[in-house]
């Protein structure tokens, strides 16, 4: 009797999940689509909502602007741009964190874990300060894969690789990467390139142009929708590299596939806006509460809502002290850190 | 009825054995697994056993592929006369599954979701969750379905150990490897354990290889044994031949006598200090 019983529930039950996923999947989709067009009329200028609907559309040479050339030029070239590489930021970093806790098992773990965005500044600082002749982009993201490189190499040194190893090799070349990329700062910069580093460093989004929205964009596209595929093979981690492996995973070439996607992913992200930080740590933590350990739904939520996050905090980082711009690092951390510590109590009332 | 009645007559010779050959491992200059081997009746429980240290945890990893051996081109882990080692991991993880002595996670993971783990081998990376129902059996079978919502933090050791059996059910193997099963479970949950594992083996003809301390659990409840000393195969084959009171001496240093359990009629094995 118990058996037919639940045996009949059960597709029901997995159906109404399934709808339930798909709705919030909607109400997500429309919340960042509200977000990212709300976004571009916060500031001076007095843009309209439905103003800024018409002005993508007339680029999309479907209509007309109702702008004239000048407000065009402040809803297209600046603050779209603006808006789109920060929700693609900040869902990069977000979605790289929920890799990074899973590949290491340890909740604390975000994307700069293994020494990215040191790694990253340090490509970024060479190129601004001694002229290496690179786009920064491209710097940042060699330095990025650099110092993952080195970390995995100093951790695979000490033994098998193993979560802790691996979160040690980190620390030691993050710190060292950074006390090498502030010695050439400290050497080369002057005055005035001073502020343009330290905004850098950071964090912050003021740079953004449709170059950078492109670069961002794709790495997401091209990263992160296969990252966010994977849900099932971060799931087999869950015990651990010999119960995964007995699950019929290639445990060292998932790692290795995994730890490369995220690095790229934040080498791109870390190279267009700088090391913005807390959001890859807090968001995928926050989201993990509300919608369980599961990455198939873990990875694309955390993405969206670390777009929105982003978004948020970036207009709050050009608006709020206007006309001065607080680079976006400091917020996400000043917004962040309050967050976190209720993440970390809710886990200790839980467990 | 019939039908795997005449599967089971044509199998024979070695189709109905657990080979295993040629397996070492060494870290460093210490060689946790030496040149392991033995043959086993498939379709039996087979108990391992040895002093801590033996390699007994090394070597389930081992025939469970998760850990590859120092020389692959000589290790054989075969049943039913099929190298499991030569398979993909994904087909060898449909035809083996293991057990963990420990096995915990500091993310929130519901019971439910720790045992759909085990269909990891047989979804593709695309399909949709559509084998719920092998799922719901498993945590049947374990019994562990009053705690599918559960989160697996909130469970005791013994609990989670069948969370984890159930997970390994959901893989639907033939070779069932379990490190120390019955280590956190009081007599009473140990005794159904051993049940369980009766049933899997004699209903469903799974070969159950299990590691097991307790010398006297493996006379009680195994049909095979196996004999572990620093990684060496120091003697196999039913237990009561296997469990014997000389080679036990010598490989755990103290006096072994083997008594008779009075209502089982199960070998019964104590040990004392003593001039040995």
């Amino acid at each position: 009797m118990v058996t037919t019983a639940s045996r009949t529930s059960r597709p029901t039950a997995t159906r109404r999940r399934r709808a339930g996923v798909w709705g919030w999947a909607i109400v997500l989709a429309a919340a960042l689509l509200l977000t990212l067009t709300f976004a571009v009329t916060v500031g001076s200028a007095g843009i309209g909502m439905v103003d800024v609907w018409r002005t993508v559309a007339a680029h999309l040479h479907l209509g007309t602007s109702p702008l004239s050339p000048i407000r065009d030029g402040i809803v297209w070239d600046l603050r779209l741009t603006r808006v789109l590489t920060a929700a693609a930021v900040g869902g990069a970093l977000a979605m790289s964190g929920a890799v990074m806790q899973a590949i290491t098992r340890n909740q604390l773990a975000d994307p700069y874990l293994l020494g990215l965005s040191s790694g990253a500044s340090l490509g970024a600082v060479a190129v601004l300060m001694l002229g290496v002749g690179l786009l920064l982009p491209v710097a940042a993201f060699l330095g990025a894969l650099l110092a993952l490189v080195t970390t995995l190499l100093l951790a695979r040194s000490l033994g098998p690789i193993s979560p802790s190893r691996t979160i040690l090799a980190g620390m030691t070349v993050s710190a060292l990467a950074s006390a090498i990329a502030s010695m050439l700062i400290f050497w080369n910069v002057t005055g005035d390139s001073y502020r343009e580093i330290l905004n850098w460093l950071l964090g912050s989004l003021a740079g953004s142009d449709w170059t950078t929205t492109w670069t961002v964009w794709l790495a997401l596209l091209v990263v992160g929708v296969p990252l966010a595929a994977s849900g099932r093979l971060l799931d087999a981690f869950v015990f651990g590299d010999t119960a995964a492996a007995s699950l019929g995973i290639n445990v060292s070439g998932a790692r290795w596939l995994l730890l490369g996607s995220t690095a790229l992913l934040t080498g791109v992200a870390v190279s267009v806006s700088g090391s913005i930080g807390f959001v890859g740590l807090v968001l995928p933590n926050a989201v993990r509460l509300v919608v369980g350990f599961r990455h198939r739904v873990l990875l694309p939520v955390s993405a969206v809502v670390g777009a929105i996050f982003m978004v948020w905090v970036d207009t709050g980082a050009r608006t709020l002290f206007e006309p001065r711009e607080l680079p976006v690092g400091i917020i996400t951390v000043l917004v962040g850190a309050p967050l976190f510590a209720i993440v970390l109590w809710r886990n200790r009332s839980r467990s | 009825m019939t039908e795997s009645n005449m599967t089971g007559s044509d199998m024979t010779g070695s189709n109905r054995v657990l080979s295993v050959a040629g397996l070492t491992f060494s870290v460093g200059r210490k060689t946790l697994v030496d040149h392991a081997a033995f043959s086993a009746p498939a379709g039996r429980i087979i108990a391992l056993v040895g002093p801590n240290g033996a390699g007994k945890s090394t070597l389930m990893r081992m025939i469970s592929g998760a850990l590859p051996a120092e020389r692959p081109e000589l290790a054989e882990v075969s049943l039913g006369g099929e190298n499991l080692l030569r398979l993909s991991r994904r087909e060898r993880a449909r035809r083996v599954a293991l057990v963990e002595q420990q096995a915990s996670t500091e993310f929130a993971v519901t019971v439910e979701q720790v045992v759909a783990l085990g269909r990891t081998p047989h979804r593709g990376w695309w399909a949709a969750e559509s084998d719920g129902d092998v799922v719901e059996a498993a945590m049947q079978r374990a019994g562990v379905t009053q705690w599918a919502r559960r989160l697996l933090g909130t469970l005791s050791g013994g609990e989670q150990q069948r969370v984890q059996l159930a997970r390994a059910l959901a893989q639907q193997p033939r070779l069932m490897l379990l490190d120390e099963p019955t280590n956190h479970l009081d007599v009473a949950a140990q005794l159904d354990m051993f049940g369980l594992l009766r049933e899997l083996a004699d209903v469903e003809g799974m070969t159950i290889l299990v590691a097991l301390h307790d010398l006297s659990a493996a006379a009680a409840h195994c049909d095979e044994a196996v004999v572990l000393d620093a990684g060496r195969v120091v003697a196999a084959g039913p237990v009561t031949e296997a469990l014997d009171p000389l080679v036990l001496e010598q490989i755990y240093g103290v006096r072994v006598d083997v008594l008779l359990h009075p209502r089982t009629q199960r070998p019964v094995i104590v040990f004392s200090r003593g001039a040995g």
